[in-house]
Formats: C-alpha cells, structure tokens, sequence
C-alpha cells in the first residue's frame, strides 16, 4: 500500500471518527438539556401548586374573617 | 470483478437513496424533498458519466455542470432547514459567487474536459461550514425533537462526511500526474460515496411520516 492510500484512507477514517463523534455529541447534550427542561417544567408547576394552596389558605382567611365579622355583629 | 465494475457497483448505492425517497414521497419533509432532487440528479449523472465512459468519449466535463447543480440544491437545502437570517443569506449569496467562480474556471481558467479542482475546494470548505453551523442551530441552541428521529441529522453528518472526506481527493485530483495514483482517488471517493449514499438512505427513511407512526 503506497503512502498514498494510507493518508487518502487515514483521513477518511478520521473524518468518520470526527463526524459520529461530534452527532454523538449533539445528541447526548439535546437529551442533557430535555432533561433539565423537563426538571425546569416540573418544578414551574410544583411553584405553581404552592401559590395555588397558598391562594386558598388566603381565601379561607377571608372567609373565615367575614364569618367572624358577622357573628361579632350579633 | 475489475476495478471499473467494482467502482460502477459502488455507484450504484445511490439507487437505494433513490428508491426510498420515491417510495416515501408524499410522507417525507419539505426540506428533505430538495435534497431527494439532489439525489434523482446525481442519479442521472453518474448514469451519463458511466454511458460517456461506456461509449469511449471524454466525461470529465460532467463534473462542471455537477458541481453547479450540487452547490444550487445543497445551498437550496441549507436555506430552508437553517433558521438564522444571516446563514440564510450567506448560503445564498456564497453559492452564486461559487458558482461564478466555477463558470470562470471552467470557460476562462482551465480547460473544461479536466477536473475543477480550485471550484470544487471552495465548494466543499463552503459546504462544511454551513453543514456545522446546521448542526450548531438546529440541535445546540434549540430544544426540537429528538435529533436520532431527525431525518436532516443524518443527512447533514453524510453531507459532512462526504466534503470532509473528499476534500483531498477534490482538491489535488487535478495535479495528480501518475493514472495509478487517480484511480487510488477515485476508489477512495467510490468508498465515500457508498457509505454516505447509505447514510443519506436512512435519513430520507427517518424523515417519511412512516417512521415516526412506527414508533
């Protein structure tokens, strides 16, 4: 095999390597960052189930108020 | 089975790229049809390279208007699937000022029936770049889909091999003076070729809507 074909195939084989390498990389850092997204969207809606809960212990505050407010009338 | 049948078998890869995006037609993506067009060009091409040779006429000038109809579809290509303004008008305006430069190499520069190895240089660096900037924008920056699913991944890492790879054998083809030193190119380019044409098989497969209901 001349010296040739050996730089010819050894740049082929290199770019291969090069090529599947850097997709391999893309993919692994998309399903690093889906991750973290998904980790990101749960926790929005854990946040969101707090404020809700804390919205209805306000309104039961309120409520509660109100009911005291007429009794206090009587 | 001699080097010509061997390199004509190795040609003929492009049929199975060929034959899936016919099949696949109306299910596959917009901008993966132009890419199927690329493909159904290179088909005829290499038919009336292989007819030329055949019939014992010179077919190097083949390759000129080859380049010519690559760079348009592929630049077509990349204008459609990358997002960014800018790399959408340098992958237009960078295939008109290539393709100039390919008209005045081929009439002007050197002679026609030879390879257009200075054209086809810039050609491949010009590829390369908008192919990594595809894969910087559509899987780097963005959160889409799973790129394994992606048709264009795959047909964007062939097309990132295929310049890479052949960028040796497009640039010196022209000075290489020994004939036994060309056909080593040209078998190197045979092995390329298949192997993408595989490659660019199963993202025109992946992006048909009969794959992504099969899963």
């Amino acid at each position: 095999m001349d010296i040739l074909a050996i730089v010819l195939y050894g740049t082929i084989v290199f770019n291969l390597a090069v090529v599947i390498g850097l997709m391999l990389f893309v993919r692994r850092s998309w399903r690093i960052r889906s991750e973290e997204q998904k980790k990101r969207q749960a926790r929005m809606v854990e946040q969101g189930k707090v404020i809700s809960i804390q919205q209805d212990i306000i309104d039961q505050k309120d409520q509660l108020i109100d009911k005291y407010k007429e009794i206090l009338k009587f | 089975m001699s080097f010509i049948h061997f390199a004509i078998f190795l040609t003929a890869t492009i049929l199975i790229p060929l034959g899936i995006g016919l099949y696949h037609y109306r299910s596959i993506a917009a901008d993966v049809r132009v890419f199927l067009y690329l493909i159904i060009v290179g088909t005829v091409n290499e038919s009336i390279m292989i007819t030329l040779s055949w019939m014992g006429y010179r077919n190097l000038f083949t390759l000129h208007i080859w380049m010519v109809l690559e760079l348009t579809l592929l630049s077509l290509f990349f204008y459609r699937t990358i997002q960014s303004r800018e790399w959408r008008m340098y992958a237009r305006y960078g295939a008109i000022v290539i393709i100039s430069l390919a008209f005045l190499y081929a009439f002007y520069g050197e002679n026609i029936h030879g390879f257009n190895s200075l054209p086809r240089a810039v050609q491949s660096l010009f590829i390369i770049s908008l192919s990594g900037w595809l894969f910087y924008e559509r899987y780097v920056t963005r959160i889409g889909s799973d790129p394994a699913r992606d048709g264009v991944f795959f047909i964007n890492g062939g097309i990132l091999f295929y310049f890479s790879a052949s960028f040796i054998v497009f640039t010196f083809s022209k000075y290489v003076i020994d004939s036994s030193y060309l056909m080593t190119f040209i078998k190197a380019h045979s092995f390329v070729n298949a192997f993408c044409n595989l490659i660019f098989a199963y993202g025109i497969w992946t992006s048909s809507r009969l794959y992504s209901t099969a899963l």
